[in-house]
């Protein structure tokens, strides 16, 4: 009986066509928006690139222009120099095509914006005019050491060591695909409330056929579950793959754990949808209401519209991101990223397993021998 | 007015689960205007440092008090699982480890391996922070090599890298734009995503029910013609359009401090023009939509997508020149550029004329998806009665 209810089942979800076309094509079309509008983010706004610059000199600075050559030629270059008049230099200013304009016979600095690039030019013009006054000084009370200062001041030196952290990508843009995922899964709480609609006769038609007929409920219920997780973990497979091997989304050479953590989340979804329609007599509509706002608000809490949020929360109150499930599930995937052992990695798969093992529990015991006098 | 009467008893019914939406993207809303900050006037970037220091010198001292008149020094967690997330989330942009043994180093002038560092290789902040370090290095190492003791260098070095270089912002624009406080102006950034949730989930599910088969039989074979049908539907939906921007604009008057002057007043101006857009979109949405369990999947697709790519949640300079030339094709991408106009957002200038064609473009939308929904009302009807 078990295994005919749970074909009836799947071929009721995949009847449900218009439902599973939106599942499907939501992560589609949104995963598709993000590798457009995230693909070179990090690139661009993280990883160093040289820095516009236009310098205006009214009179002979060989000093000057000497360091200028050395910070703007070679691969890893700080500057890229323009040298030209003020009012050519204010128009590449407004036309952005420079970052700032130094003045170099009074050592100032005009930019049109405020960012990093713009303080690492006056970062870079202060270190400058700091060498001139440690070398004037230094001239007038110790001119026999100067050779060994001017040598301190230009030799590179190699104080810092860089520690490595992670093989994983750090590109923070990635968790935005995380959280996508997370809300694919959580989306699946439509399909577990749909379990618990059918099987209360108070709430569906079919709700008090399904009671009137002899089937144990507990089997009814559990293959209706059964087939909507089966369901739910083929959509996920769907975004995962797409998000893999189309937008080659870098899920760090765990691809096998990120399909798992994706299956889990979908039932994560499923259980959480049918224990909330377990929940009292609300119309389907209402519960509806319900979940999306509960699912939307979760992934928000997430990351979805604000990246960096989840950082925030877990300053203030880390509980929060262990009890969201759409936190649970994306930090599942950023925990394979970035971690190279799987301890971190298992505990959200635990946290995952709990929170399906107490909306199930919650939703059988909340459903059981409900007994109705006239519908 | 049987079409509209019926709407608001409908309305009235849904109220409970609208006002539910109402409610979490207001409160999203005020979150996500309040965490964004930016600011006008030139000021230098400050990174977040984390500092360990395992000298514990006078030294390192004199260093962490150096570093910490540039930067926000923050504290860490010595495991590498707290660090790798902060610099994940960009909480944390650089991490230096003052090595045991720092301050006899730097007494002799060796200047190899005084320091470890966590960072995100090859970034901004690692340059910035680099830079300001090794002319620390190098400022002590000089005086030192000049003949002061360590304490004396050090102060010296301190004393030397307090040097103020004059900085002047050129703005280009033409008007101020000082009052239009951050928190006002993400606030109406966002607002390009909240409007359309809203809008979707609750005149959506109001107007499924209205275009259920039986209920639409029944007033199509009424006396009252399609066009009014349609009218009045409209007319009833404006009653949720007004009244949740008119509410969102009173949120947004006290989120931005109350004060209401002419930028402040220009951005209700191009909200009210958005929100024209953002009710096209839904009641094209509810036209083509026959499934209540899809609404928020259609929303989020719609919302979501437009939104991120017009710049809403990530600012338009961040984007990709390729992303923004789609996005012109779409009504959330001048909306947002009329807020960074105006609130100084990604280098944009504030230019009357730019303000007026940007806001007939959103128009132009509207009015196309306020077309685009009457034709869909009327070819489904004719199609019911073919």
């Amino acid at each position: 009986m078990f295994l005919h209810n749970l074909k009836y089942e799947l071929i009721i979800a995949l009847h449900n066509k218009q439902f599973l076309l939106w599942l499907v094509l939501f992560p589609i079309v949104l995963g598709g928006l993000f590798k457009i509008a995230f693909s070179d983010i990090y690139e661009k706004d993280v990883v160093f690139h040289t820095i516009p610059v236009a310098v205006v000199e009214t009179t002979d600075n060989p000093v000057f222009d000497e360091v200028m050559e050395q910070v703007s030629s070679g691969e890893d270059a700080l500057f890229a120099v323009t040298k030209c008049d003020e009012e050519q230099a204010r128009t590449l200013l407004k036309q952005e095509e420079v970052k700032g304009i130094l003045y170099a016979d009074e050592l100032t600095l005009t930019v049109s914006g405020e960012g990093i690039e713009q303080t690492i030019i006056k970062s870079f013009l202060r270190a400058y005019q700091v060498r001139i006054q440690v070398i004037t000084d230094l001239a007038a009370a110790h001119p026999e050491q100067m050779d060994a200062v001017i040598a301190q001041l230009s030799d590179d030196i190699q104080s810092n060591e860089n520690l490595p952290l992670t093989d994983g990508n750090m590109d923070a843009m990635i968790q935005y695909f995380y959280n996508l995922i997370a809300m694919v899964a959580l989306f699946g709480s439509l399909t577990g409330l749909h379990v618990s609609i059918v099987n209360q006769a108070n709430l569906s038609q079919i709700g008090a056929r399904n009671n009137c007929s002899p089937v144990n409920k507990l089997v009814s219920t559990l293959s209706a579950l059964c087939g909507s997780c089966i369901a739910q973990s083929l959509c996920v497979i769907l975004t995962v793959s797409y998000l893999a091997f189309v937008l080659k989304i870098d899920f760090a050479d765990r691809l096998g754990f990120v399909y798992l953590s994706g299956i889990i989340g979908g039932w994560v979804g499923v259980t959480m949808g049918f224990f909330v329609g377990s929940i009292g007599r609300l119309a389907e509509g209402a519960k509806v209401g319900i979940l999306m706002s509960f699912s939307m608000t979760c992934c928000f809490l997430s990351g979805l519209m604000v990246g960096n949020i989840k950082a925030d929360i877990a300053a203030f109150a880390p509980w929060i991101n262990k009890i969201n499930p759409a936190a649970i599930i994306s930090d599942s995937f950023y925990c394979l990223n970035v971690y190279s052992d799987y301890s971190m990695y298992i505990e959200k798969i635990v946290s995952m397993l709990i929170l399906i093992a107490c909306f199930t529990i919650g939703g059988f015991l909340l459903t059981r021998r409900r007994k109705y006098a006239s519908l | 007015m049987q079409v509209f009467k019926t709407y608001m008893k409908i309305l009235i019914k849904n109220l409970p689960g609208t006002l539910l939406y109402i409610g979490i993207f207001a409160v999203m809303l005020i979150i996500m205007s309040t965490t964004n900050t930016s600011s006008t006037g030139y000021s230098d970037v400050t990174l977040s440092v984390g500092i360990i220091d395992e000298d514990q010198s006078d030294a390192s001292a004199a260093l962490q008090a150096y570093i910490e008149k540039t930067n926000d020094v923050v504290s860490v967690e010595q495991n590498k699982e707290w660090i790798l997330d902060a610099l994940f989330y960009e909480k944390i942009d650089y991490v230096l480890i003052i090595q045991n043994g720092y301050e006899d180093k730097l007494s002799q002038g060796i200047t190899k391996e005084l320091f470890q560092n966590y960072q995100l290789p090859g970034s901004y902040s690692s340059t910035l922070f680099e830079q300001t370090l090794d002319e620390y290095v190098k400022t002590a190492c000089a005086y030192l090599t000049g003949g002061a003791d360590l304490n004396a260098a050090l102060e010296n070095a301190d004393e030397a890298l307090a040097l103020e270089i004059p900085v002047t912002k050129e703005t280009f624009t033409e008007e101020n734009t000082t009052n239009f406080s951050d928190a006002y102006a993400y606030f109406y950034q966002f607002l390009a995503y909240i409007l359309i949730g809203i809008f979707m989930n609750s005149v959506c599910p109001v107007l499924l029910i209205l275009n259920r088969k039986e209920l639409k039989n029944r007033v199509n074979s009424s006396c009252i013609s399609q066009m009014s049908v349609t009218f009045q539907t409209m007319l009833g939906s404006a009653v949720v359009f007004f009244g949740v921007w008119i509410l969102l604009v009173i949120i947004s008057t006290i989120v931005g401090g109350g004060s209401l002057d002419k930028m402040s007043m220009l951005a209700i101006l191009n909200s009210f023009v958005y929100m024209l857009v953002a009710a096209g979109i839904a009641l094209l949405s509810s036209a083509l939509i026959s499934d209540k369990n899809i609404v928020n999947v259609v929303t989020n697709v719609v919302g979501l997508g437009m939104s991120f790519l017009c710049g809403v949640f990530v600012p338009q300079s961040l984007l990709g020149d390729g992303v923004l030339m789609a996005a012109r094709f779409l009504p959330a991408y001048w909306y947002v550029r009329v807020n960074n106009m105006l609130a100084g957002i990604s280098g944009e200038i504030y230019d009357g004329s730019s303000y007026l064609l940007f806001l007939g473009i959103q128009l132009g939308f509207a009015v196309l998806l306020f077309l685009s929904y009457i034709l869909v009302t009327r070819f489904k009807y004719q199609e019911n009665h073919s």
